[in-house]
């Protein structure tokens, strides 16, 4: 469904109105001149005169009251495909179903947000944008963005809505920016094949690190030259393990970043270790061979990777792309004295500009979006979670969920959940963290001296918004 | 003498053809990925016959975006760019190259000074200057500013123009010839390989940018195709197929104007082609 | 009126008519650029050298902090790092494409049968999309089942791995530039169209070798379209990212974080304008340097028509 088929359901254009009355006066102009048939065509023209001119009376009358009670505003989303479909039938029921706030919604890549940041600092943005989640706090500090927090109390909205730890989501200091879309959440995947092949339960996946680090390298195999064949298990997403041995990027609190907190640094040692047993450029050079994602040649379908990280959406993912394949999800395996229920979430997010023209509109579409009847087609639409509890209950998204989701969906419930931290520096910080990792895999930094390194960096950058 | 002329020869053709047959490879690539199911693209290593074609691809293309639509608006802002970036390029660079005044050479640096400069640093300003002039949502930051030349052509043009020997401009003006009678008459007819190389490149850039369209352009329906393309991807999983169908179809008109210009813009001047 | 060129001591000599005139046709053909320049480039150009004096995020005003962010620069190992790469890929790529694509460009100006398909197969590259020729080369190069690779082991080398290896990947990059050398190739072409039989047949009756023609014909007057391919090769390289940021990511371990691509980052992803435009300025004085010194040594370039 593109916009152009969109526009002709609005009703009362004013260019059809213009069109009929010139058709009128030609009409008449003609039959003038035509005496013979003066009367019958005298009258049916003037008949077809006085309706056509009447109808546009109408029009101009009725036209400026409904034009007026009207609000048109500007809607920015990024989804494409089946994705974007889903979200344009949203739209166009919210369109339909009333007349005083019209949404006129256009796709728009966001890529790494320049046409969001040029329209925001040319002071003419859009009423509602959809943002990545490391753009809301930097856009809210900056006073870009509407606060939302009175229009959700007005709208009856509170913390016991939302999923648990999702209600500060999207805040900095206090004050939210956005609302989450849908919800993204990671879980511990392993291959029950690969499992039972190698003689091990296939329903039981590790639970500790010793148990983790055990199981990987019975099932990493590399061949006669030393290449990696299969790997057990490769620590990807670091920030869940700086969690799970009991670390954290920042204090939940007092909002103090720590990256070079103790538990991060635990964890980081111990990812140290998995680069140096089995040789990042081994590793690396695996990983070159590995299919797209989202085909069936993804490395873990494939029986390359044995165990990994994998959100919610690999249970859409496996449906289409691997159907046969046997796996299991759960909770990160973690140390003793650690977090043994991580649950790390993203997300993406809608804000309202502070500058945009139709800020009650936008407001309006906002809550009717995120409600949980709209907030649950949507997410089953993406295969994500939606971030509000009613929305679990919705029948459009119970009868998506199957035993696995139904696991992501209970981390999600019950496990510590974590977001990236609410800070106004952007991918800043991810990317001291990746630098960190980098250095730890080249050995030009111990675990230790990374993380510090990252938290002077980052700890020096945000000096920058006191 | 002759046999080795001959062996000579077919060395040479070897050689191109195993060049060609290596750079044919994205090519296919591209033209086999848009007819591949959407599950056999990303077989490693690749094959190349997609079994079956699915020539549905393209009508889907056709249909899940507006894409005649977005060609329509991509040629409007292509066409009328090259246009005007030719026109004005062509006579600045005549000032550059064959006429004698102070300060040319600083002018000439700061010109090619304003294309070493990275975009990102000057995308924001520029925005906010074209948002003030009230140009945003319409086509005219990306139609105007081509009427005050591209640097690249201006750059390219003026090399060739230094190129052209002076003899005939020199006893035009003697003739009384003026100026701008010796640059349309004279030197503009022996510059057409670059005019029409400068084209094909700007041509290339204009039909292929992205950024650009994707900030000036705020209506959809205004959507050139290199932003339109993206509406057939969702967020996990690019559509390659379509994606390659769609980049197939953006990318003939430049390979059929650059083959059957070639007659045209390669060869045929004047003053001496050259062949062997 | 007669102007002379004698003067009085300490002031500048006055233009003659001439000159005059000449000044006015020369800024009048120019004039388009000229007036383009003022309204559309120098504001924002002006915008991004006082940006590089201040915190800017682009959503809330710039603040001055003089010349911290070219402290911050010089003090940045990634600044090191990524200019490095850049220098590096620069330093090989541009003279290996150079040479190519004038090779190619050479071959492709005989007249030989296909002459146009052959011309336009050497093009094609350049207009398929960055992410279709990213995974091809990623294919490519692919250390265990790539074509490259395996070719390497039927001579018994064990292949490198390329652009997952922090060593290689910087000539994996090189490697990868192969199939960009189409364009620099059609604007040889186009020069190599500027070249009078009349030499050529001039040097033959001279006695002249293959190789004498090449060096004493062809290149000289080739030489201005070299100049060009030579400076919009800096030019491009210095600039260049996205192909770079599709195939790598800029990895692995910042081994192919090129400037733009961390320029790019420090704009958009860390809300770090300032320190961008910082950047940004370091390398148009680089690359102006080069430029310039390019310039001054160009007296190889020979101007058959110049003023």
């Amino acid at each position: 469904m593109t916009n152009g088929e969109h526009r002709n359901a609005i009703p009362n254009d004013p260019m059809h109105g213009a069109a009929g009355a010139r058709n009128g006066h030609g009409a008449e102009a003609r039959s003038d001149r035509r005496a013979t048939r003066v009367t019958i065509q005298h009258r049916r023209s003037l008949r077809l005169w006085l309706t056509t001119w009447s109808t546009v009376l109408g029009l101009a009358l009725v036209l400026p009251t409904t034009a007026m009670a009207q609000t048109e505003i500007t809607f920015w989303y990024a989804w494409g495909g089946s994705e974007g479909q889903a979200l344009q039938a949203l739209v166009d029921e919210y369109n339909q179903g009333q007349s005083e706030v019209q949404v006129r919604s256009s796709f728009v890549p966001i890529g790494d947000g320049e046409r969001i940041l040029a329209t925001l600092a040319g002071g003419a943005p859009p009423d509602l944008i959809t943002v990545w989640d490391w753009m809301v706090v930097p856009l809210g500090a900056s006073g870009a963005l509407t606060a939302l927090d009175e229009p959700l109390a007005a709208a009856g909205v509170t913390e016991a809505d939302y999923l648990p730890g999702i209600w500060t989501y999207g805040s900095y200091q206090g004050v939210k920016y956005g609302l989450p879309t849908t919800l993204n959440v990671y879980g511990f995947m392993w291959n029950k094949d690969v499992f039972a092949e190698a003689g091990l339960d296939p329903e039981a996946p590790p639970r500790t690190i010793a148990e983790l680090d055990a199981i990987a390298e019975q099932l990493t195999v590399t061949d006669a030259r030393g290449n990696l064949r299969r790997l057990g298990f490769f620590p990807n997403v670091s920030s869940i393990y700086f969690y799970a041995f009991g670390g954290q990027l920042y204090d939940p609190e007092t909002l103090e970043v720590t990256i070079d907190h103790p538990g991060n640094v635990a964890a980081m040692e111990w990812l140290a270790r998995y680069y140096e047993t089995y040789d990042i450029n081994k590793i690396r050079r695996f990983q070159a061979g590995w299919g797209d994602l989202a085909s069936p040649y993804n490395p873990f379908y494939r029986g390359q990777l044995a165990m990994q990280e994998g959100g919610q959406w690999e249970v859409a993912f496996t449906r289409q792309y691997a159907p046969d394949l046997n796996w299991g999800v759960t909770t990160f395996p973690a140390p003793e004295g650690g977090r043994p229920d991580v649950a790390p979430v993203q997300g993406s997010f809608w804000v309202v500009p502070a500058r945009a023209t139709n800020q009650d509109g936008a407001l309006d579409f906002l809550t009717w979006l995120t409600a949980p009847e709209q907030s649950a087609r949507f997410a089953a639409a993406l295969a994500n979670i939606p971030p509000r509890q009613a929305a679990l209950d919705m029948p459009v998204y119970r009868e998506t969920i199957t035993p696995e989701l139904q696991t992501y969906i209970d981390m999600l419930l019950t496990g510590y959940v974590y977001t990236p931290p609410p800070l106004p520096v952007g991918l800043y910080l991810s990317e001291q963290l990746n630098q960190a990792l980098a250095a730890v895999q080249d050995g030009t930094a111990s675990p230790r001296e990374a993380l510090e390194t990252a938290q002077r960096n980052v700890l020096r950058e945000l000096e920058k918004y006191r | 003498m002759k046999a080795r002329r001959t062996w000579g020869r077919v060395v040479l053709y070897l050689v191109l053809i195993a060049g060609a047959l290596f750079f044919l490879t994205p090519f296919a690539w591209m033209v086999s990925t848009s007819l591949k199911p959407d599950d056999q693209v990303f077989l490693i290593p690749p094959t190349w016959i997609p079994d079956p074609p699915m020539w549905s691809n393209y009508l889907r293309l056709m249909t899940e975006i507006p894409f005649l639509r977005y060609f329509g608006n991509t040629v409007f802002v292509t066409v009328l760019s090259v246009t005007f970036y030719l026109a004005s390029s062509a006579v600045v660079a005549y000032g550059f190259a064959k006429l004698r005044w102070p300060g040319r050479e600083m002018l000439f640096y700061a010109l090619l000074a304003t294309m070493v400069l990275p975009p990102q640093v000057t995308l924001i300003p520029q925005f906010v200057m074209f948002q003030k002039l009230g140009w945003v949502g319409t086509f005219l930051p990306l139609i105007v500013p081509p009427l005050t030349g591209s640097a690249f052509a201006v750059f390219l043009l003026r090399q060739f123009y230094g190129a052209i020997p002076n003899e005939i401009s020199d006893s035009a003006r003697i003739d009384g010839a003026s100026e701008w009678q010796i640059f349309t008459r004279i030197i503009l007819p022996l510059a057409r390989p670059a005019l029409a190389t400068a084209s094909l490149f700007i041509f290339i850039w204009t039909w292929t940018d992205f950024l650009n369209p994707l900030i000036y352009l705020t209506d959809d329906r205004t959507y050139t195709l290199a932003v339109g393309l993206q509406q057939l991807s969702s967020t996990r999983a690019a559509a390659w197929p379509l994606l390659m169908g769609g980049s197939l179809l953006m990318s003939l008109p430049i390979i059929l104007l650059f083959f059957f210009a070639q007659k045209t813009f390669i060869e045929g001047v004047s003053t001496g082609g050259l062949k062997g | 009126m007669a102007r002379g060129p004698a003067t009085a001591p300490g002031t500048r000599p006055k233009m003659s008519a001439k000159q005059r005139r000449e000044l006015w046709l020369g800024l009048a053909f120019v004039s388009p650029w000229l007036i383009g320049f003022v309204v559309f480039t120098l504001y924002p150009v002006v915008a991004s050298f006082y940006f590089s004096f201040t915190d800017y995020n682009v959503v809330s005003a710039p603040r001055w902090v003089g010349l911290r962010n070219y402290v911050d620069l010089w003090n940045d190992p990634l600044f090191a790092k990524s200019l490095y790469n850049t220098l590096y890929l620069a330093a090989i790529g541009i003279p290996v494409s150079l040479f190519l694509s004038l090779v190619i460009a050479m071959l492709l100006n005989r007249k030989m049968r296909f002459q146009g398909v052959f011309r336009t197969i050497y093009f094609l590259p350049s207009v398929v999309p960055a992410v279709a020729v990213a995974l091809l080369w990623r294919w490519f190069l692919n250390p265990d089942f790539g074509p490259v690779n395996q070719m390497l082991e039927a001579v018994g080398i064990a292949g490198p791995g390329w652009l997952a290896d922090p060593t290689w990947s910087k000539p994996a990059l090189v490697l990868t530039g192969l199939w960009g050398v189409g364009g620099s190739m059609v604007i040889y072409l186009a020069g190599l169209q500027n070249v009078p039989v009349q030499l050529y047949e001039a040097a033959d009756l001279d006695g002249a070798s293959a190789w004498q023609r090449l060096r004493y014909v062809t290149l000289p007057m080739l030489s201005p379209v070299i100049l060009f391919n030579l400076i919009m090769g800096i030019i491009t390289s210095f600039q260049a990212f996205t192909n770079i940021y599709v195939m790598t990511g800029g990895g692995p371990s910042n081994s192919t974080l090129v400037y733009a691509l961390y320029l790019y980052q420090n704009a958009f992803q860390f809300f770090r304008m300032g320190f961008a435009s910082a950047m940004a300025w370091v390398l148009m004085v680089i690359t102006a340097g080069a430029l310039v010194l390019i310039f001054r040594t160009s007296g190889w370039v020979y101007y058959e028509g110049r003023s």
